[in-house]
């Protein structure tokens, strides 16, 4: 299954607007058509997820950099791929990915190294963005910069457990049998188990398939049930006194399940969480590299970087998010990778899913 | 086109009919299209509610099935603890037998199944439909059900209680294809007041759904979402189960106000909403609630119909108004089109009497019987015509006796010197026409100046009218006997041809004056002398022609001076 993202949903609705409206967006053209044969501003071609640009930021990058801005909206990887693929379409100029589609792009050569002294805001970041992080440096040179992220910890029940869980064993602790939700999902799934057994979450070697299958079917004993939805997480959470969940949707459902009255924490145990990471990175084929960096720098200023946290929910480099502070932040975040058979993860987790006993893995 | 009062008022008269006929229309239009709109909605919306209970009967039947199958397996005692493995393997076939039973008899049913409470949940039971056939799993296949919502969710369920899953695709082993939308309805089996496992009916939901939709005519469409909203059915087959693709299709994103419905605010709606193929449509959507325990679960049950036809009655109603209105219009125009006549009928007549009277013609009659403004102007009218006439006869007669004083002696009624010289030139004209000659005799009475003198002016006067009296009578009607001046006096003798004839007028004046004149009845001798000219022996132009006649008659004057 693909990842699930939770967006909350930003998209401009087109404004009805009479002739009046129209006859003044034709002036506007107009006179819009007359500065570009006086002084020609260059076009920025942005593609992007909903959100991340919204209007405001669009509008003040263009007053200062002189520039006018078009920006692409996609709602999944799909679609990016698609876009970007697209030789009849307009070469982008700078486009938001997640690391895997990041390191796709990057292993077929198709971005340019950064300067990262172009984007001095770079240098705002958290530490853990500033380092080399798999899938966007290649040779020690940088090809994307870090934007926006959520990670999948773990949620508990503060009545249940006192303390925060440590370690992702508490998923298959006995203790809290039928009381543990996992998210459907195969990719993530193995990643998880893997984790928990000490084992490289993005490459399972050809021996280690069916202990890691034959751990999650444990989990599954364990589980009161597998999720697909945030709202099916809170529905179940609080009709069955759950006790831990892998939050697959982090700090967004972190945050629906506080809505809904329930007293829960929130943490990274010490294997770490995974999590997807959507970095800005420039095309190959871009016309405006220096714009594009100039862009990259806009985004990463504190004030949009904090207003994309206060708009969409999602965590910005910049800063930590609230829900992490140190006691809840135990182990490594790990940017998601491209995993060694995506396909045969499936074909396994249909099978846990369905319930297939241990012993035919 | 003459912009007359008839057309104005017609014009006028008709625009208030139309207006008038207009918005009675319009007003009837629109609170009769209101009305017959809500009607359409309300029907639309009971539509949509008897088939959400129609729905809720189906998962009753479903449900009775199942509870049905719980009862028959809780009476096998092969699912204890204890039983033997051959007690238990006879009691699983007759139990998969009324399963298989149950399947052949349900063709939408995909699946019945024995889950126990124990051995992780471990299926005990499962025959499903394979291609058609309906088989049972070899003890191999069974799986372990107990993280599926049917069964944890079950087993906390007491005895005749059913729980209904969400619509789903089904992921659940690959036997059954990989995009079947399905549900499950599942019962506890419980023993000795413990519940020892679960039934699970797994249906085919566009199968079981179908049952209720496909009587549906035609231009409905069917909805039905979850209680998140998800699209389960859709006209668009793509929007449905778009969760199961991790995206989310939502019916409060597309139709406004579904968001009440599924918030819980309210229960019932119909909206309206453009359809896939620009047409707008109608929808009603009920929340019908789902699931057999009072778990706040629901599903989002619509129904939509094309707003034309929802609107299908307002739309004749309308025509039948344009109708209407229109023949409204037709009686207003022929009404005010009369009434323009009937006002301006009259009018035209007092019109046209007007134009003949000052063009001195006779008219029609007047409308002067109406009792109406109109006959008190005909009347008017009659009277000022009248006074008019009265005023013309004296302004005739005054001026008829200006023109006598001025062709006229007032004292002896004869023609003056100006009209005698007028009736001289024409006659000269004539003359010389006709060839014909005419006379002219110069009359002066002899010692006029000494009556004056002697007998005073009236006496004068006297005698000048006696004189002209008798020279008057001694001539022919045709003559012209005029008074110049004094006592001088002229007469013109027309087709007088010959010197003959003129002596013959000149004897004959003579002979009028032998006998006295008659003055206030007496007698009184007065003499008079004459002479005559002819025209054109004697002269050639009236002013000669008198000299002539003037001095002919002076020299008669010296003649009887010598005689006396």
């Amino acid at each position: 299954m693909a990842v699930v993202r939770c967006r909350a949903g930003r998209g401009v609705a087109p404004s009805c607007k009479g002739w009046p409206g129209r006859a003044v967006q034709a002036l506007a053209g107009w006179l819009l058509l007359c500065g570009l044969a006086l002084a020609a501003p260059p076009t920025l071609r942005v593609l992007a997820w909903p959100g991340y640009a919204d209007a405001d930021w669009v509008a003040e990058f263009e007053e200062r950099h002189t520039a006018k801005v078009e920006v692409t909206v996609v709602g999944s990887d799909d679609v990016l791929r698609a876009k970007l693929a697209d030789i009849q379409g307009p070469a982008f100029d700078v486009v938001a990915a997640n690391t895997v589609e990041i390191a796709t792009m990057l292993a077929r050569n198709e971005l340019v190294a950064l300067n990262l002294a172009d984007i001095p805001n770079a240098g705002r970041q958290l530490s853990r963005f500033r380092r080399d992080i798999a899938g966007i440096a290649r040779e020690g040179r940088r090809y994307a910069v870090p934007y926006t992220y959520s990670e999948m910890g773990l949620i508990y029940d503060r009545q249940q457990l006192s303390e925060p869980p440590q370690s992702l064993s508490v998923l298959w602790d006995p203790r809290w049998r039928g009381r543990v939700l996992a998210f459907d999902g195969s990719s993530h799934g193995f990643s998880l188990a893997a984790m928990q057994l000490g084992l490289d979450p993005f490459r399972l070697a050809e021996g280690q398939f069916s202990q890691v299958a034959r751990h999650l079917v444990r989990l599954r004993r364990n589980l009161l049930s597998f999720y697909a939805l945030p709202e099916e997480s809170v529905d179940l959470f609080r009709r069955h006194r759950v006790a831990v969940m892998h939050a697959n949707y982090g700090q967004q459902q972190l945050k629906q399940l506080r809505d809904a009255g329930l007293d829960v924490g929130y943490v990274v145990p010490r294997e770490g969480a995974l999590a997807w990471l959507d970095c800005w990175a420039i095309p190959r084929r871009s016309t405006q590299a220096a714009l594009a960096a100039k862009w990259i720098n806009h985004m990463l200023e504190p004030r949009v970087s904090r207003e994309l946290t206060r708009r969409q929910g999602l965590s910005n480099t910049l800063e930590e998010p609230e829900a992490l502070d140190a006691g809840s932040l135990l182990g490594p975040i790990r940017w998601l990778e491209s995993v060694e058979d995506e396909s045969r993860r499936m074909r396994l987790w249909q099978r846990i899913v369905s319930g297939e006993r241990p012993e035919r893995f | 086109m003459r912009w007359n009062i008839g057309l104005r008022l017609g014009l006028l008269l008709a625009s208030f009919s139309i207006l008038a006929a207009l918005l009675v229309g319009y007003f009837t239009f629109a609170a009769s299209r209101d009305m017959l709109n809500d009607r359409a909605q309300r029907a639309l919306l009971s539509t949509t509610q008897i088939l959400s209970r129609h729905l809720q009967s189906g998962f009753a039947t479903v449900a009775r099935d199942t509870t049905m199958l719980a009862t028959l397996a809780a009476g096998m005692p092969s699912l204890g603890p204890v039983a033997s493995p051959e007690v238990q393997a006879q009691d699983t076939k007759v139990l998969a037998d009324v399963f298989r039973s149950v399947l052949q008899a349900r063709p939408g049913y995909l699946q019945v199944r024995l889950i126990s409470a124990r051995e992780h949940r471990l299926e005990q039971v499962r025959v499903e439909r394979q291609g058609g056939r309906v088989v049972r799993a070899e003890e191999a296949a069974l799986q372990e059900k107990g993280h599926y919502p049917f069964v944890f969710e079950t087993l906390r369920l007491g005895q005749g209680e059913v729980y209904v899953t969400e619509f789903g695709i089904n992921h659940e082993g690959l036997s059954e294809g990989p995009s079947q939308p399905i549900f499950s309805v599942a019962a506890p089996v419980v023993r000795d007041g413990v519940v020892a496992g679960v039934v699970v009916v797994r249906l085919d939901a566009d199968h079981f759904l179908g049952n209720f939709s496909a009587g549906l005519p035609a231009p409905y469409g069917f909805y039905l979402t979850n209680r998140w909203g998800d699209f389960l059915v859709h006209p668009d087959r793509n929007k449905t189960f778009g969760f199961d693709r991790g995206q989310r299709i939502l019916a409060q994103d597309q139709f406004p106000g579904v968001e009440r419905l599924v918030s819980g605010s309210t229960t019932e709606a119909v909206i309206a909403h453009m359809g896939s193929d620009d047409e707008k449509q109608a929808l009603a959507l009920v929340r019908m609630p789902f699931g057999m325990r009072d778990d706040g679960r629901f599903l989002l049950v619509g129904l939509s119909q094309p707003m034309s036809v929802v609107q299908a009655e307002a739309l004749e109603l309308g025509r039948s108004i344009v109708k209407m209105v229109s023949i409204l219009c037709l009686v207003g125009l022929l009404l005010a089109s009369w009434v323009s006549r009937v006002v301006t009928d009259p009018l035209k007549a007092m019109v046209r009497a007007t134009e003949a009277f000052s063009q001195g013609r006779a008219h029609g009659a007047l409308p002067v019987e109406r009792h109406d403004e109109l006959g008190e102007l005909a009347r008017s009218f009659r009277d000022m015509e009248q006074q008019i006439g009265q005023q013309m006869v004296e302004l005739n007669r005054s001026r008829d006796a200006m023109a006598h004083l001025a062709h006229h002696d007032p004292l002896t009624g004869l023609p003056n010197r100006r009209m005698f010289e007028q009736r001289l030139e024409r006659a000269l004209e004539m003359s010389r026409r006709s060839g014909r000659a005419c006379a002219l005799v110069f009359v002066d009475l002899d010692d006029f100046k000494s009556i004056n003198d002697k007998l005073g002016h009236a006496v004068g006067d006297a005698v000048l009218q006696a004189a002209a009296r008798t020279i008057a009578g001694a001539m022919r009607q045709v003559d012209t006997v005029a008074r110049l001046a004094g006592d001088e006096f002229t007469v013109l003798c027309e087709n007088v041809d010959t010197h003959d004839a003129s002596l013959q007028v000149l004897d004959k004046l003579q002979q009028a004056f032998e006998s006295p004149l008659l003055i206030d009845g007496k007698p009184f001798a007065v003499r008079a002398s004459m002479g005559v000219s002819l025209f054109p022996r004697d002269a050639q132009d009236a002013r000669t022609l008198l000299a002539s006649a003037d001095a002919a008659m002076y020299r008669a004057k010296q003649r009887l001076r010598f005689q006396d």
